[in-house]
């Protein structure tokens, strides 16, 4: 049999654990899954996506998860008051989860990310799963944006400073004008992109014989059936 | 042979874009297509390659042969006889490392896993890019990605190779590249298209120049009949750069002007990204009131690098920066005018200005002639002389004393830019200063009153209308 894993393998994984992530709805559920994947993801993808985009993104997600907690679960008993500020289990509870989703999420996609070259991700995904060049080319092509993400946000930083906006997140509507000039940037490169492949033959790409899964493939799946079955039976 | 007949296109149905074009080109031979920005010249290049039809829901009255085969009709599909490659390398370049990139074009077009390796090797190293073959794409410079883009667009040898402003961001020594690329494509005996609206780059080796002017052509000229005086100067006339910059008269040069005392000093200046490779190593300078200071030098040598230390935005540096006469900051213009907007409309950002900058409303619509017709519009929508125009107001809206200006005139037509130089002297008249990071040499002899030259590490002064004929003679036309 053979070692070595197949890309679409990871990328199952990374399917099956972010699918987890939506159906787990306890932080005792998510925990495991979501420090393993989390600390190995962002061990094994910062090779690849700057760490400073990882670090902006996580204090992006729990600045928003804290302000959601906050808004729309402050129930239960009081946990901790500062001045007229009193948070309270439900929103600990909220938070915690929705970090713990974020990790868990963002963590699998990194070690598919981590783990695969893209134009053999792109290969795998047409061949073993059948997914359609299109489909597949896209999902290989974050590899490429995640670094032009992080030189946006970076870019974005110094205009909001320069006009004299805050360039740290604290309201949805800071968040609003962060993403916006990125949505826009993104969709603009997006729409290029699309050209640039179909200019290069990708709708001619012919898919190649499906390859036979091997033990890296067995180990792979069996961690992820090993994660659904630690969230909800143990 | 090539044999373009388009009778109308549009991106949405019953709106032409594009009418009655109709041109030749023979083998080993280049049809420069000129144009102000607007023209259809982007659209033209997406109707010949059919990616207007086939993917943009687009549609298309006509034909386009290469060879015999209607590109829009023919079952050999157009990504088998057309290489396009496209104005920003950023926006082409798909894949993170030069190999995938390459690999990726013969990989689509079923060439044998062996046989792609061969050629990308070849490529690559045709291009001076084999020993990077396996670095990120995002370490490479902007001349390297330039060439990446050339060599992932032609790997597959086609027929017909089109180039969308190829010269747009570009430094006279990736010019001078794109030039040599071209001139080995003729001789090949390839069909070149090159849509451009600094024509001048292309002028002698051109065998045809089309002119579009509002999505139609207008006028085709010969070899022959390009090299008129009188032609040339009719051209100029109507929008085209089509001079190199000794061939102007000197009455278009910028005039001496009066400015003011020193108000910036920089003094044993040393950057960086890595400590141990400083970017630039003691540079000194000084910035006066009103005065409208060039940075020239090649793409990567650390003029934005210096500019956002200026800036204050850019912390790995020692030596002295100092604001003088109750100067006390400077505003840095990205070379990407999307990232400084922040709403989503033009209206919007405006009064964003206004309400962090004290200015009146009024005073700052004032100084946006296409308000009227569309404040509602998106930033992000506005064509790209627009949204330069945009972020020059919202800089000044700040108040600044000192304005930073990375590559401001990046894919501008020659009418778009004299706009931008009335906008920046007219401030420059009210007391601000201007840096301006640039290798376009029309700054260089329409507006700068003084000009800095980064050469490897180092700056030394030189006199704007030297350093625009060394960038023309760099890129190959003085």
């Amino acid at each position: 049999m053979k070692t070595r894993y197949r890309e679409s393998t990871l990328f199952l994984y990374a399917l099956g654990t972010s699918l987890l992530a939506f159906v787990a709805s306890s932080v005792e559920s998510l925990i495991f899954p979501s420090l393993i994947n989390g600390i190995l993801g962002f061990a094994l993808g910062s090779k690849k996506i700057p760490q400073k985009l990882l670090v902006v993104l996580l204090i992006l997600n729990a600045w928003g998860a804290f302000i959601n907690g906050l808004y729309f679960h402050n129930t239960g008993e009081e946990v901790i008051s500062i001045q007229a500020l009193t948070i309270k289990r439900g929103a600990v509870e909220s938070f915690l989860i929705v970090t713990l989703r974020f990790f868990l999420i963002a963590g699998s996609t990194l070690i598919m990310l981590g783990l695969a070259n893209v134009r053999d991700l792109i290969r795998s995904l047409e061949r073993d799963l059948r997914i359609p060049s299109g489909i597949a080319f896209s999902i290989a092509y974050a590899f490429r944006l995640f670094p032009l993400l992080s030189k946006d946000l970076s870019e974005i930083r110094i205009a909001r400073k320069e006009r004299g906006s805050t360039s740290v997140v604290l309201s949805p509507k800071h968040l609003r004008s962060i993403l916006l000039p990125m949505l826009n940037i993104s969709y603009e490169r997006a729409v290029w992109g699309g050209i640039s492949a179909e200019l290069r033959g990708l709708r001619l790409r012919k898919i190649s014989k499906r390859e036979s899964p091997g033990l890296g493939d067995l180990i792979i799946l069996s961690a992820l059936a090993l994660q659904w079955i630690i969230s909800f039976y143990l | 042979m090539l044999r373009v007949d388009v009778r109308s296109a549009g991106y949405r149905v019953d709106e032409a874009v594009l009418r009655e074009t109709m041109f030749e080109g023979g083998e080993g031979e280049l049809v420069l297509v000129g144009g102000a920005s607007g023209s259809g010249k982007t659209t033209l290049l997406l109707t010949i390659s059919g990616i207007l039809s086939s993917l943009l829901g687009g549609w298309v009255e006509g034909s386009v042969f290469i060879d015999g085969e209607d590109l829009l009709r023919s079952e050999i599909p157009a990504s088998r006889l057309v290489g396009l490659v496209l104005q920003d390398p950023e926006k082409q370049v798909l894949m993170p490392t030069p190999l995938d990139e390459v690999l990726f074009t013969l990989e689509n077009l079923g060439f044998d896993e062996s046989e792609a390796l061969t050629r990308a090797a070849e490529l690559l190293r045709r291009f001076g890019l084999f020993d990077k073959r396996f670095d990120h794409v995002e370490t490479l410079s902007g001349g390297e990605k330039r060439r990446l883009a050339l060599a992932s667009a032609t790997s597959h040898k086609p027929r017909l190779v089109m180039l969308d402003e190829p010269t747009a961001s570009m430094d006279p020594w990736g010019i001078r590249e794109v030039r040599g690329f071209v001139t080995d494509l003729i001789k090949e005996g390839r069909n070149v298209l090159i849509v451009e609206h600094k024509i001048k780059y292309f002028l002698d080796i051109a065998d045809k120049l089309v002119l579009l002017s509002l999505g139609r052509k207008v006028s085709e000229y010969s070899r022959n009949e390009l090299a008129s005086r009188d032609l040339l100067k009719k051209l100029r006339g109507i929008g085209l750069d089509v001079e190199p910059v000794h061939e102007i008269p000197e009455a278009l040069y910028g005039k001496e002007r009066r400015i003011g005392e020193v108000i910036l000093a920089v003094e044993g200046l040393e950057c960086w990204h890595d400590r141990k490779r400083p970017l630039l190593k003691d540079v000194s300078f000084e910035l006066r009131k009103g005065e409208i200071l060039a940075l020239v030098g090649p793409n990567g040598s650390g003029k934005t690098t210096l500019l956002k230390t200026i800036a204050g935005f850019h912390k790995g540096y020692s030596g002295e920066i100092a604001f003088r006469g109750g100067v006390r900051n400077a505003f840095y213009i990205s070379q990407t005018p999307d990232y400084m907007f922040l709403e989503n409309s033009v209206e919007r950002e405006l009064r964003l200005a206004t309400s962090k900058t004290g200015h009146s409303f009024e005073a700052v619509v004032s100084k946006v002639p296409f308000y009227e017709e569309r404040k509602h519009y998106p930033p992000y929508k506005l064509s790209l002389g627009q949204r330069r125009w945009l972020t020059l107001v919202i800089a000044w809206a700040h108040k600044p004393d000192i304005i930073l200006m990375d590559e401001p005139t990046a894919g501008l037509d020659l009418s778009l830019l004299n706009s931008l130089f009335e906008h920046v002297r007219e401030l420059s008249e009210g007391g601000v200063s201007f840096i301006i990071s640039t290798h376009d040499p029309r700054v260089l002899s329409g507006l700068a009153d003084r000009s800095l030259v980064i050469d490897g590490g180092k700056v030394k002064e030189l006199e704007p209308y030297k350093a625009a004929l060394m960038l023309e003679s760099i890129a190959g036309v003085y």
